[in-house]
């Protein structure tokens, strides 16, 4: 039942995000832009130009974010994990300002977010000690917040010195850092849809070992489980799920944090409910978002991070304030 | 004699803690493994259990090898109750149960009819059918060490490792404890082994012990043979007086 009403905000959000903004297209012309494209009809080109490309963008970027929160908050057994706390974001955008720093890139350089992403991902893990087996010095979930942590704050003190030393570097970072959907058509959307659906798929795979992981790595490998097989499999997928958003959405903060706790409060406690539910969640409420600062003050529009993060402030203390003390959600 | 350790050697944080050790745990009967904090007790269950790897010697499980065989295969063998394990917030006794069932299940995770079977049965063994939907957090010590149990029968091996299962537990819940592990083993022909600290309650519901003392086996058998006072002596430097128990004659320590 409340699957089926997340469902349905996500078919709103999508239909919302055709129709809505500071050109309003109705339905009728929705459907004839996609099944009879008349070039010539402004209604058209807006959508297949405009307002497509962003939808693509919101979802890969919606269901990117939220499953890798979910992986992230499993396997670091720490409700607080989400991408932009444990660095993933901060390698996104240090990748891009050293590709306008040193190389002189300038739109191309939202590419570099990916490898940045990635390596960001793969320090923490390894950081955190996930590479090591046995139950002496493994990752603990601990160490793997404590490196992320760390991690975010070297990597924002580096943004901060490269952006200061270069103007051209600073203008870019600027609009970079409060992701947007606005320039969706300019980004490689079929790469990273392929790139997160990988992600997706991975994430799938690893939820039996994620769940026996949350009794602990003793038990967890009493019930069978290759703990190092499951840590490995969820850093490539949080690495491919956060890289793809980062390039087509730029670091978009509080979607990764929110979501997987209105999901674990709506699935059942396994990790593959809470990722069924976050896959509709995460980009029914960027939509949401997205919708929401464009129709604000047209004809200018409020970039999508700024609204996700404002939203998802709103929906985090919400959560915190039913939360009983010592409860997780 | 389906579990044994052959000359293992096994270092924990680099450092030795077990030589050179031979042991068969019999089929079919309670074992405990005492001795004195730092022996090496915990260690061996753990290696015994494929969560430490000896640097020298073999765990044999049906004669093969632990670790060469499937991690999986060995789970539907061996099961494990850690020390510590984590209860996920807000989990329910049934869903802790459930998650025993993790070796059994297939790729995508199904629930099968047989997976129901064996949930159900572990909530009647341990008596916990009432509480079924209670979160863990919600329980007694006594009652939540008897969800883990659970976990670890719905898990459905025919031998069962435990890891100081009394440990956190008051008198009289040590006792329902091993209770029903000694139920387990005549009902259900379970082996179980576990490591208690409690001289005499291992003496009283174990049908083997094994004394462990430096890293090394110092005496294993029935408890009347093997707790006496001079093992006590060796292995814990006790003096103490060994005496029948006036109820069930095992042996009972009275420290001088």
């Amino acid at each position: 039942m409340k699957v089926a009403l997340v469902i349905a905000a996500l078919v709103a959000g999508v239909v919302m995000s055709l129709s809505l903004g500071a050109r309003p297209v109705p339905l009728a012309d929705i459907r004839a832009a996609v099944t009879a494209f008349d070039p010539s009809d402004p209604n058209h080109l807006v959508i297949r130009d405009l307002r497509l490309p962003r939808l693509c963008a919101a979802l890969i970027a919606g269901v990117g974010l939220a499953l890798a929160g979910v992986l992230m908050q499993a396997v670091t057994r720490n409700p607080l994990a989400e991408p932009g706390i444990l660095g993933v974001n901060a390698g996104a955008g240090f990748a891009v300002v050293l590709g306008v720093y040193a190389l002189g890139l300038s739109g191309a350089a939202s590419w570099l977010a990916f490898p940045g992403a990635a390596l960001a991902a793969a320090a923490v893990f390894l950081l955190g000690g996930g590479a090591r087996a046995g139950s002496g010095g493994g990752a603990t979930p601990a160490r793997l917040a404590l490196a992320g942590i760390a991690l975010n704050a070297l990597l924002i003190s580096l943004i901060s010195a490269l952006v200061l030393m270069r103007a051209e570097a600073l203008d870019v970072y600027r609009f970079w850092i409060v992701g947007s959907l606005a320039e969706a058509q300019m980004r490689p959307l079929l790469p990273m849809a392929i790139t997160v659906l990988v992600g997706v798929v991975l994430a799938f795979a690893s939820a039996p070992g994620l769940d026996a992981l949350a009794l602990g790595d003793e038990a967890a490998r009493g019930l069978g489980t290759r703990t190092g097989l499951v840590r490995a499999t969820v850093l490539l997928a949080v690495t491919l799920l956060c890289g793809g958003a980062v390039v087509v959405a730029g670091p978009i903060a509080f979607l990764g944090l929110a979501v997987p706790h209105l999901a674990r409060m709506i699935a059942s406690r396994s990790v593959v409910s809470t990722l069924a539910v976050a896959l509709p969640l995460g980009p029914a409420i960027l939509l949401a978002a997205d919708v929401f600062g464009r129709v604000v003050m047209p004809p200018a529009e409020l970039r999508v991070g700024t609204t996700a993060a404002a939203l998802g402030g709103i929906i985090f203390i919400l959560i915190a304030r039913r939360m009983r003390p010592g409860e997780v959600t | 004699m389906r579990l044994q350790a052959k000359g293992i050697d096994v270092a924990y944080d680099g450092r030795r803690v077990i030589e050179g050790l031979d042991l068969t745990i019999p089929d079919g009967k309670v074992t405990a493994i005492i001795g004195p904090n730092g022996c090496g007790k915990s260690t061996l269950l753990k290696t015994l259990a494929r969560l430490i790897r000896p640097t020298k010697g073999q765990v044999l499980l049906d004669g093969q090898d632990i670790h060469a065989a499937h991690t999986r295969d060995v789970a539907r063998k061996l099961g494990l109750l850690p020390q510590s394990p984590l209860a996920p917030e807000g989990i329910t006794v049934a869903d802790l149960i459930a998650r025993g069932r993790a070796p059994w299940r297939s790729l995508l995770g199904r629930w099968s009819p047989a997976d129901t079977a064996a949930r159900d049965a572990a909530l009647a063994a341990t008596a916990l059918e009432d509480l079924a939907d209670r979160p863990i957090a919600a329980l007694s010590g006594g009652q939540r060490q008897r969800a883990w149990i659970a976990m670890a029968l719905a898990q459905d091996t025919p031998i069962l490792l435990l890891d100081e299962p009394t440990t956190y537990l008051d008198l009289p819940h040590q006792v329902d404890l091993l209770r029903l592990l000694g139920r387990l083993n005549r009902e259900q022909g379970r082996t179980v082994v576990s490591v208690l600290h409690d001289l005499g309650l291992a003496a009283r519901f174990s049908d083997h012990v094994i004394v462990m003392s430096g890293g090394k086996v110092l005496a294993e058998g029935p408890p009347s043979e093997v707790i006496t006072a001079s093992t006590l002596a060796t292995a814990f430097g006790l003096e103490a007086v060994v005496i029948p128990d006036p109820i069930a004659n095992t042996p009972l320590v009275v420290p001088v």
